[in-house]
């Protein structure tokens, strides 16, 4: 009757333990496949990035002091 | 029996233990880390090691210098010598010393503080966000507005060069002297147009600092890289 007992115990810790582990995976899971979707947002927002970029192709780069010399040129003129 | 749940909850743990350890580490950096690694793989010239104390009250004799000129090259030395920004007590740019309006010279200053942080196109829209342009070009602004507007869109082009020569005197790629002789002509400049000046004064202005910046611009270059 006590060794019964005993494997019921088992049987019922093993059962948990399995539950845990099931659920933990799908917790992870669900975790990593959102992750995923955010990283496909952030694919989308570099496409848009891009897009606006092309809209707005007007805008000098102001990447090397060149360029700053150029558009300082440029813009002096419209001072009056 | 005991040794059996013994094992099984030291399982659960290492097993929970190591789920979380590798959901934690999927690859990010977090921003500690990444400022850490980016100061180490910067390499800086030594760095003088005097203590908060003295250091501002380097910054308050430089800022107590009488000419222009003294405060500037006082100010690039103490960058070059400490390896950091001066941020003096007076929260008034050099420029804005001698403008009437001195709260919205500030202004310009403070709201376009955020745009020298950013690069290429990106700097330049956000030039023109602060200073409230409609459309990308000066040319397509209302006429009416188009003089104010080119008036602190330079303004804040030329506060773009002087950052860039006050990086390259840090990184001690030019001396403080040919530094400061930019410096004090970009102020000059500046001060200029926000008073009021014509083209026609601003631009033999403009011409002088092309010719003292002709010899730099590389050296300004190389140390903005280094310091992106």
């Amino acid at each position: 009757m006590q060794q019964k007992m005993n494997r019921n115990k088992t049987l019922i810790i093993v059962a948990i333990i399995i539950l845990l582990l099931i659920v933990g995976g799908l917790y992870f899971y669900m975790k990593g496949s959102k992750k995923g979707e955010r990283q496909g947002i952030v694919v989308d927002t570099s496409k848009t990035e891009i897009s606006s970029a092309e809209s707005s192709e007007e805008y000098a780069s102001l990447d090397s002091s060149d360029q700053v010399i150029t558009e300082i040129d440029e813009s002096i003129e419209y001072i009056e | 029996m005991k040794k059996i749940k013994g094992l099984i909850f030291l399982s659960i743990v290492l097993l929970i233990g190591s789920i979380f350890a590798a959901g934690s580490s999927a690859g990010e950096v977090s921003e500690t880390e990444r400022n850490a690694t980016s100061n180490t793989s910067t390499k800086s010239p030594v760095k003088k090691t005097v203590s908060a104390e003295e250091r501002m009250k380097l910054r308050d004799e430089c800022d107590a210098k009488t000419s222009r000129v003294d405060r500037i090259k006082c100010r690039l030395q103490y960058m070059r010598d400490h390896k950091e920004e001066f941020v003096s007590k007076d929260t008034l740019p050099e420029v804005c010393r001698t403008i009437a309006d001195k709260e919205k010279c500030r202004l310009l200053y403070q709201r376009s503080h955020d745009c020298y942080n950013q690069r290429g196109i990106e700097k330049n829209k956000c030039f023109k966000r602060v200073v409230g342009f409609a459309r990308a070009k000066l040319k397509d602004e209302n006429p009416a507005q188009r003089n104010q507007l080119s008036r602190e869109y330079v303004v804040l082009l030329l506060y773009d060069l002087q950052e860039r020569l006050e990086k390259a005197i840090e990184n001690e790629k030019i001396d403080v002297e040919t530094g400061s002789e930019a410096v004090n002509k970009i102020t000059e400049i500046k001060e200029a147009i926000l008073a009021g000046k014509t083209k026609d004064e601003i631009r033999p202005m403009f011409q002088e600092l092309k010719n003292i910046l002709s010899q730099l611009k590389e050296e300004m270059d190389a140390a903005e890289n280094e310091s992106q």
